[in-house]
């Protein structure tokens, strides 16, 4: 059990969301960051889909009531247990009675505090995620707040941590060949022309070349970007279809929109682009006022891409439980 | 010389405007109950100083076997990130980074493995100094 | 005929456009088939159609039908991502219009009253006195073509077009769940309370969605819908 001790509003329960009833108009949910969520639960060896706090408004306090092992992931939040640090991407084992306290980080966006177990929420509709506009899922469809206690699941054995800690290289370390870093600092997020990339005509070639703004009208739901107005050559009439996080739409404004892990489940604006499946954790970790450039891509790259996402979540389960047990054999 | 006060001021403040007129990189004296060390970098801070009275040196050894790392690797434009100071340095196996931790607070007195070098369990890894 | 569409880059858009629909991906693991023809019921049965046929697919995580068209979500990002595109066309080609036997729900409606928020406006831009337009909606028989936007919420078509009306260029900051409501030429039931920009006539009582039943949603692609005056207060 944890009891929340701090939080600001927007901190939820999320596991990798609910997919399969965006027919029935219910959104997926599910982590922002989902590379971060899975890399905590490999390394505490949780079940990949365990649910885990979203932290995106800081700073974010939780007491523990037990012993438990945890990791803080996506971010470095500066965080502190009882006042010593704790570094992010570090499993550590609490005391009972022990606080963890988190300070807004100085990059990124969301830090994932992953426990070992999971947070134990029932599930809805096959999901542990919060579903902010449907008002279920989570801890009671809402945003965390002072007092409320989370029930853990049973730990894994694989989850026991060593006494000095355990900690991954973290990801824009170990795949900086896969995530490319521009030089001026944008964030560069691969994308695949969608169905209305040709009614753009020459705005096309500024929605891929210029640097687009986020705007603070940005949120789970989508993000709005700023930057040199793009629009259709003809306006266009388009029948509701569904959609899906990742889709890039342009409104009549002509800033598109990016939708998000909330994404609705169906739209009518036109869209210019879809940003790779592979690419979401980097948007989910991307900050408000932080600037980002479209990148054409291809579904052979996305597939090169999520091989060595897999293969890290994959290296880190494997690698953690090998350390675990090698140290357990020589102490 | 024999009666220098190592951890007065205006030594420190000798002993280090010596060395960078002569261009050295730093200087070390251990003697029974006193030890002083003084290490001239070029960016501030100039001077890293620790001097302890009850000088004891304790060697870390290696928990496992595994690369030495005496600081996390640097993420991409990104700060480099201060290790705790209770953690002396991390061993690397595969993606995963072991803290190597002192039992009690205490400082680095000397690292006996060069950053990135492979050691086996066991292996010495720092002299540190605990007061 | 086939067109394949090639972009300013050497890299073909993966994008065709054949027999009256279109295949475009949104992203690396979802694909719009839109069709190209009328917005009509014989359109919508041929997509009920596809989506039937489709289920069966093994790489298929999600199908979502929408009005006239239908997006699939794979299971996995394809290697061969125009060969996905050819077998939605040729599933396309095949798809004979169904008639999906749903089920007839009839819902109980407050007309006018505090909800009907834009009763008056609708009334302006029809020409029509309040009576007539509760007539002519009650009276109306409605097939939910899909569902989507928010939970349980069904885009329902057979509207009368005397009783059109175009969505608010700026959207009410809290409409009720629950207000009957016409966007167009679509009507539907609001299912979350906040902004909307259809305009509403009436209100139900009737739940739409419950997340905890074993089908959250009250209605489904197919099935019809009529509304009964349960009061009207205008």
């Amino acid at each position: 059990m944890i009891e929340i001790t701090r939080t600001s509003p927007f901190n939820t329960v999320q596991d990798l969301g609910r997919p399969g009833f965006r027919h029935i108009g219910v959104t997926a949910s599910g982590a922002m960051d989902p590379f971060a969520l899975k890399l905590g639960n490999a390394l505490l060896g949780n079940d990949g889909g365990s649910a885990a706090i979203e932290v995106q408004t800081f700073p974010f306090q939780l007491r523990f009531s037990a012993s438990t092992a945890f990791v803080i992931t996506g971010v470095d939040c500066e965080a502190t247990l009882d006042g010593q640090t704790v570094l992010p991407w570090c499993a550590a084992t609490a005391d009972a009675g022990q606080v963890l306290d988190t300070a807004h980080p100085r990059h990124g966006a969301r830090a994932y505090v992953c426990l070992a177990g999971g947070v134990d929420v029932a599930a809805v509709m096959g999901s542990c995620s919060t579903s902010l506009r449907g008002g279920f899922g989570g801890n009671g469809g809402r945003f965390l707040a002072v007092g409320d206690r989370l029930a853990l699941g049973l730990a894994n054995r694989a989850g026991d941590i060593p006494p000095c800690g355990l900690a991954m290289v973290e990801p824009a370390v170990m795949l900086a060949d896969v995530f490319p870093v521009a030089p001026d600092g944008a964030l560069l997020v691969r994308a695949i022309p969608a169905g209305e990339h040709g009614l753009f005509g020459a705005d096309a070639e500024r929605f891929w070349n210029q640097t687009w703004k986020l705007s603070p009208q940005s949120d789970r739901t989508g993000y709005r970007l700023s930057g040199e107005p793009i629009r259709p050559v003809t306006p266009v009439e388009m029948r509701s279809h569904g959609i899906v996080p990742g889709v890039v739409q342009v409104p009549p404004a002509g800033q598109p929109i990016i939708q998000m892990a909330d994404a609705n489940t169906a739209g009518g604006y036109p869209k210019i682009a879809g940003v790779i499946e592979p690419d979401l954790w980097r948007l989910g970790q991307a900050r408000i006022g932080s600037t980002i450039r479209f990148v054409q891509s291809s579904h052979a790259e996305a597939v090169a891409i999520e091989k060595a996402m897999n293969g890290f979540v994959e290296d880190v389960r494997r690698t953690s439980g090998m350390v675990k047990r090698a140290l357990m054999a020589l102490a | 010389m024999s009666k220098m006060d190592l951890s007065a001021p205006a030594t420190i403040e000798t002993l280090t405007a010596a060395l960078e007129a002569a261009g050295v990189d730093g200087l070390e004296i251990t003697r029974p109950g006193q030890s002083l060390r003084i290490v001239i970098s070029g960016t501030a801070p100039a001077h890293t100083v620790s001097v302890s009275d009850t000088f004891q040196a304790k060697i870390v050894k290696a928990p496992m076997a595994g690369q030495f790392l005496c600081d996390l690797p640097a993420v991409p434009g990104c700060q480099t990130r201060k290790r705790p100071a209770d953690t002396l340095g991390f061993l690397r196996v595969g993606p995963m980074l072991l803290p190597v931790k002192t039992e009690t607070a205490a400082c680095v007195h000397r690292y006996l493995v060069d950053h990135e070098t492979i050691v086996g369990f066991g292996d010495p890894i720092a002299e540190i100094t605990s007061q | 005929m086939m067109n394949v569409l090639v972009g300013k880059t050497d890299t073909p858009l993966v994008m065709l456009d054949r027999n009256g629909a279109r295949v475009a991906p949104i992203g690396s693991k979802a694909f719009l088939l839109e069709t190209t023809g009328e917005f009509d019921l014989a359109a919508q049965r041929r997509i009920w159609a596809l989506s039937h046929t489709i289920a069966a697919w093994e790489d298929k995580a999600e199908i979502v039908p929408g009005m006239t068209n239908l997006l699939i979500v794979l299971r996995h990002t394809p290697e061969d991502p125009e060969a996905v595109v050819r077998r939605l066309l040729d599933a396309w080609d095949r798809a004979e219009p169904i008639d999906i036997v749903g089920r007839t729900i009839e819902i109980a409606v407050q007309y006018g009253g505090e909800h009907a928020t834009d009763l008056a406006a609708l009334c302006n831009y029809s020409g029509l006195s309040d009576r007539d337009v509760v007539r002519i909606h009650s009276e109306g028989i409605y097939r939910v073509f899909a569902l989507g936007s928010a939970p349980g919420f069904g885009y329902l078509h057979g509207l009368d077009q005397r009783i059109y009306m175009p969505r608010k260029t700026v959207p009410s900051l809290h409409m009720a769940r629950g207000c009957v409501t016409i966007g167009g030429m679509q009507t539907g039931i609001a299912v979350l309370t906040g902004p909307n920009g259809w305009n509403s006539i009436g209100f139900a009582e009737l739940q739409m969605f419950d997340p905890l039943s074993d089908t959250p949603a009250i209605m489904a692609p197919g099935d019809t819908v009529r509304f009964v005056a349960a009061s009207v207060d205008l």
